[in-house]
């Protein structure tokens, strides 16, 4: 989807001067000018006091943790074989395609389940993929982008190269591609998202080493005689997590979208294993007859991605101080 | 300037190279066969299956499978595993219905993107400020088939205007005006649906740049003249915040093809988007790669393009 791909790019969040937000071993004493009373004051603490301030982020971070806790609570629910409020496949064909109601309050589908339950029961799988495709696509992109940013030179080229020839693929198509030809199933989804989608973050990383392999703590890192590889993890990559972070919530958000509309278009998750994109491709032939089908489902997606967009762009905001006058 | 795209082009060309590799390997490494019947079909003969593979050079090595295509593709001989016609023609014949979606897609996207960017921009840091920018985000997180079937319901019950394919049936024989009507119509449905995200992106875009823009120090200056406030905001700011109309259209290109897949579908809209998920579903192999080659293309070419329009627009870029 380019209008993804563009918002990517567009807010990517702009760590790229100023003060840094995460603590490393250096600058954590380095802006201490406004210090007032507070004697343990971080870059890092700072950051988680401008962001308990900011009213959206806070609430929508509210909303995150509730929906981690419900898709934690009804994932071990549904392994204990506790059904509630009621089975998300059980059938009940005389009460099927009915309305909202007090037994069914977002009412049921053409198999006459229960919308709720099967919305409830399929929350892990999207929060799931959301997190292990972006964990995925930040490990490969920050390896890389590290290894990129600090070799320089031929071996920078050669992998910047790739990485350009990655990203010249129409992102949606090429996994759709792929998963139509592996086969649906979650665990194939979340590892073709994730191979497939690091680009973004090595350019990041990348971006961050390049200014920071010049600073002087490194070259005093290296003066000492710290090889190279204690170099890159224990002193400059605490410095470029920031910015990674803030794309990595955002691009939970991301994840989420692509999974609902490949399990829309029937390659994702395989029924009768409910997700938010298939209670919708269930409901589409009815479309005109069930509402309810395809809006409540529609909710659920709306709101946990809108709580990650919400949530990131406040923790962008906390952790690169030099943009607040723009909020 | 010549020099910069000469050496852009041969960049592009060594990159579409890679993504052909990259996308043969992906398509005939996976499992399954391109061969349209099942393997254990009875009533299909060893002969006939091994007269397809001979056909479409199924019973050469990978390699040479892969330089037959590529040769066959430079030569716009590449022809469908599917239905045997040429895959030039195929996309040819969706290349007006694409083009006229995304064309208006496009003015949505700046009709509405640039006046919302602009009055977010102005009342930053009060509540319209936090409004826009809760509602930008609200409008990237909405799921595509959702905001289509929400359209369809809303539109056929409530105003009740055709909007699936391209046209009516039987319009044919009405007068131009009802045929311009018709057609407008059914582009107009999945056209919103592209723009809304695209709106929400460019919003936000013209927002950080017009902000970045208000800050400096001409703007001062202007206020300082006593200049009335919209002449500040439209004739001094604005103008040094369009690199992102540019980068708009640096993104409509891309769009043509993996945008639209879902919204496509759904609309039955003949795009290039729904053609690329049919050869997905038949494993039509030659259409898939050209379609990916396509869809790299338009990206680098974006990319080319929204460099050289910067240039243009801006005289302290040059392009080295």
């Amino acid at each position: 989807m380019p209008e993804r791909q563009a918002k990517r790019r567009g807010m990517r969040p702009g760590g790229e001067r100023g003060e840094r937000g995460m603590a490393g071993e250096a600058g954590s004493t380095a802006n201490t000018g406004e210090m007032a009373g507070a004697p343990h004051r971080t870059p890092l603490s700072d950051a988680m006091r401008r962001f308990r301030r900011s009213g959206v982020g806070m609430s929508a971070f509210v909303v995150l943790c509730i929906l981690f806790v419900v898709g934690v609570a009804f994932f071990v629910l549904g392994r204990a074989g506790v059904h509630w409020p009621y089975d998300p496949n059980a059938t009940e064909l005389e009460a099927k395609l009915k309305p909202p109601s007090l037994a069914h309050p977002l009412g049921t589908d053409n198999l006459g389940r229960d919308v709720l339950s099967r919305i409830l029961h399929g929350t892990y799988v999207s929060l799931t993929v959301g997190f292990v495709v972006v964990g995925i696509s930040a490990i490969i992109g920050t390896a890389v982008g590290a290894v990129s940013g600090y070799a320089g030179g031929w071996l920078d080229n050669a992998i910047m190269r790739i990485v350009d020839a990655l990203m010249c693929f129409p992102s949606f198509f090429l996994i759709l591609t792929v998963i139509a030809l592996l086969g649906p199933g979650l665990w194939k989804i979340i590892v073709v998202m994730g191979v497939l989608g690091w680009t973004g973050t090595a350019r990041l990383v990348r971006a961050e080493f390049l200014t920071l392999r010049e600073m002087d703590y490194v070259v005093a890192a290296r003066a000492l005689g710290q090889r190279t590889v204690p170099i890159i993890f224990r002193h400059i990559l605490p410095n470029a997590l920031a910015p990674v972070f803030v794309s990595a919530v955002l691009g939970v958000s991301g994840a989420i979208l692509t999974e609902a509309g490949l399990s829309y278009l029937g390659f994702g998750v395989q029924p009768p294993q409910p997700t938010w994109g298939n209670i919708v491709a269930d409901g589409r032939t009815y479309v005109l007859d069930a509402w309810w089908l395809i809006f409540f489902p529609g909710v659920a997606i709306l709101v946990t991605t809108l709580a990650f967009y919400l949530t990131g762009d406040a923790l962008r905001q906390a952790l690169t101080p030099s943009e607040r006058k723009t909020e | 300037m010549l020099t910069f795209l000469i050496r852009r082009v041969l960049i592009a060309i060594v990159l579409l190279f890679v993504v052909s590799v990259i996308s043969w390997f992906i398509i005939t490494l996976t499992p399954g066969s391109p061969l349209p019947w099942s393997e254990l079909n009875p009533k299909i003969s060893q002969q006939t299956k091994d007269l397809y593979r001979k056909k479409f050079h199924f019973d050469k090595p990978l390699h040479v499978q892969y330089f037959l295509m590529m040769r066959d593709l430079i030569q716009g001989k590449l022809v469908s595993n599917k239905d045997e016609r040429p895959v030039i023609l195929k996309i040819g014949e969706r290349l007006p219905a694409t083009l006229a979606l995304n064309g208006v897609s496009l003015i949505l996207t700046f009709g509405f993107g640039i006046p919302l960017g602009i009055w977010s921009a102005r009342y930053s840091g009060r509540w319209p400020g936090t409004l826009s920018t809760v509602g930008a985000f609200l409008a990237i997180s909405l799921p595509t088939f959702w905001t289509s079937y929400l359209l369809c319901i809303f539109l056929v019950k409530y105003v009740q205007v055709p909007i699936l394919g391209l046209r009516t049936f039987g319009v044919e024989h009405t007068s131009f005006v009802t045929l311009m009507l018709d057609y407008a119509w059914h582009l107009f449905a999945p056209a919103l649906v592209l723009a809304v995200g695209g709106i929400a992106v460019e919003s936000r875009y013209i927002r950080a740049s017009l902000l970045e823009a208000l800050s400096a120090d001409y703007i001062r200056t202007a206020r300082a003249k006593g200049l009335p406030e919209a002449v500040v905001l439209y004739k001094h700011a604005l103008r040094n915040s369009l690199r992102p109309f540019i980068t708009g259209i640096g993104f409509l290109l891309p769009g043509m093809i993996g945008g639209s897949v879902i919204v496509e579908s759904i609309f039955g809209y003949p795009g290039m988007g729904r053609m690329g998920y049919q050869a997905v579903l038949e494993r039509d192999y030659p259409v898939l790669i050209t379609l990916n080659l396509v869809g790299a293309a338009l990206v680098l070419a974006g990319n080319l393009l929204a460099d050289v329009l910067y240039a243009v627009v801006d005289p302290r870029v040059t392009l080295e």
